[in-house]
């Protein structure tokens, strides 16, 4: 799977649980840095999981602090 | 709850983050520890944090806290050998220590004390291998023996060749790994399948050192061993030549005195210990076994260092904690598994009231909670749904004033109250319904 094709949906669905613009998000925005919630994250990535059809440990999402991290990442588990 | 969170905590980590990297010394801090909790006091089964916010505390650091905070006679004996001497290499503190050890834990003919289960984990390996001249070792998928290189995470690409490698998005990888050490040491294999044990005993046993593994799978989430697994594996390993290690860091003292090898009755040839041995205000791990293998520490044929080892305060703690859960045929630990008993079916009691499945398993000193129907059977059934909904419950429990272990056990300790259980229901009642809400908006109802 492309991963700008990720990175677009996971940008899209972080600005939707935070109620923020996309474009104020960008590869380098981290979870934290945003201030997305243990619960928000899980929600973002369920979403994300299931739209590309992956199975990943939830725990391991947060070794990825960036959004371009987390989209290397779940090209490399979707591929 | 969660406003005061962002006060005083959350300055202090700021703080401390400028000189402790992450604000932690620890790795792995699980999601909702972003701005962990700074304590300044504890008593009993309660701790208050900077803000002055109380906890009931059923993390009790990873399981050590065995006793309680603040118990009165333990707190005696550490401060009485603070006070007789510290920083010597023998005293005569030892023999309590690891007579009372040696008379409760069946593997423990002869005992060697270190100062945390990665090191000691590494001591039995070397002693395995110098032991049986072999170099591999076997662990299991979602067991958890320490940080060193060769013990950590991994994932098998080829069943065919049952060898650890390393892959992103590891939990329990970290880079600066050496090349290859895994591959080059260790096969990985799932745990519980008795079939898939025999097919490969009978393929790489006579290649094997040793077979580490947890006599209950408390790391991949409270699993209790299949019928006649662990008695399979004892039998293949003796019939191979091979030594079985039981780690019983975790299960070690809260199963019972004797460890998970006593309550389940199958013996290995050594047996790794610490966490809840000393108590939980000193650091002790401790290396256990047949006194044909330790003897080769003895003869100085297998190194075993180490500064503080054996040093005069830890083996006092340990010394007090046996004495102390001994007593009365192990009256305190019989009572703190009563009252974890009555703390399980308070939660699922109070799970089934706001609809959540929910299931606690696993011994009672150890035991871990699951947002499921069933109890998990194998550590391989821990997959993303039901790890996500076990932390919600975690964040919603400590959102109201209840600590568990990552990810979801629940470690009493030996002071819990039914006070404390009358606030464990309170709290419960409260984080549940708040979990279900979110379990539903994220999962659907």
């Amino acid at each position: 799977m492309d991963v700008d094709h990720i990175k677009t949906v996971l940008i899209k669905e972080i600005a939707a649980e935070l109620s923020i613009a996309p474009g104020e998000i960008d590869d380098q925005s981290s979870f934290m840095r945003l201030g997305v919630s243990s619960v928000q994250a899980l929600k973002i990535i369920n979403r994300l999981r299931k739209e590309l059809d992956i199975d990943v440990n939830p725990v391991a999402l947060f070794e990825f602090k960036t959004v371009e991290d987390i989209s290397d990442y779940l090209a490399e588990e979707a591929s | 709850m969660t406003q005061a969170l962002q006060t005083a905590n959350h300055q202090y980590h700021e703080r401390l983050k400028q000189v402790l990297p992450g604000g932690v010394h620890y790795n792995f801090n699980m999601p909702w520890e972003e701005v962990p909790l700074h304590f300044v006091d504890g008593r009993g089964s309660r701790l208050t944090d900077m803000d002055g916010n109380e906890y009931l505390d059923l993390y009790a650091r990873f399981g050590a806290m065995i006793l309680g905070h603040a118990h009165e006679e333990y707190l005696d004996a550490l401060q009485d050998a603070v006070r007789r001497v510290l920083c010597v290499s023998h005293t005569d503190a030892d023999a309590d220590a690891l007579e009372l050890m040696a008379a409760h834990i069946p593997s423990a003919e002869m005992i060697r004390f270190g100062l945390s289960g990665t090191e000691i984990l590494q001591t039995a390996l070397r002693l395995a291998r110098a032991y049986t001249g072999r170099n591999r070792f076997l662990r299991f998928e979602n067991h958890y023996h320490g940080n060193a290189d060769n013990i950590m995470g991994g994932r098998v690409t080829d069943p065919q060749n049952p060898v650890p490698v390393d892959f992103k998005g590891d939990y329990k990888g970290t880079a600066g790994r050496a090349t290859n050490v895994m591959a080059d040491q260790s096969y990985l294999l799932p745990w519980n399948d008795t079939e898939l044990l025999e097919s490969f005993f009978g393929e790489h046993g006579d290649t094997l050192a040793c077979v580490l593994t947890e006599p209950v799978c408390v790391n991949g989430g409270s699993i209790e061993p299949a019928p006649g697994f662990l008695e399979r594996l004892r039998a293949l390993c003796t019939e191979h030549g091979v030594v079985l290690i039981f780690d019983e860091m975790i299960t070690g003292v809260r199963t019972g005195l004797g460890g998970a090898q006593k309550a389940l009755g199958v013996i290995p040839d050594l047996t790794t210990l610490g966490k809840a041995i000393s108590g939980g205000g000193v650091p002790v791990s401790a290396l256990a076994g047949r006194r044909e293998l330790m003897a080769l520490l003895e003869s100085k044929k297998v190194i075993h260092a180490g500064t503080y080892n054996g040093y005069p305060l830890g083996a006092a703690a340990v010394a007090a904690t046996f004495t102390i859960l001994a007593r009365d045929d192990e009256a305190v630990l019989h009572a703190m598994h009563r009252r974890a008993g009555q703390l399980r079916s308070t939660l699922v009691e109070e799970a089934a009231r706001v609809g959540l499945p929910l299931v606690v398993q696993g011994p009672p000193g150890v035991a871990s909670y699951h947002c499921s129907e069933e109890p998990l059977e194998h550590p391989g059934q821990y997959d993303f749904d039901l790890m996500s909904k076990d932390i919600i419950v975690a964040t919603a429990f400590q959102r109201h004033g209840v600590l568990v272990s990552s990810i979801s056990r629940l470690y009493p300790n030996a002071q819990l109250s039914d006070d404390d259980l009358e606030v464990f229901e309170t709290r419960a009642r409260r984080a549940l319904g708040e979990a279900k809400q979110s379990i539903d908006e994220i999962f659907g109802s």
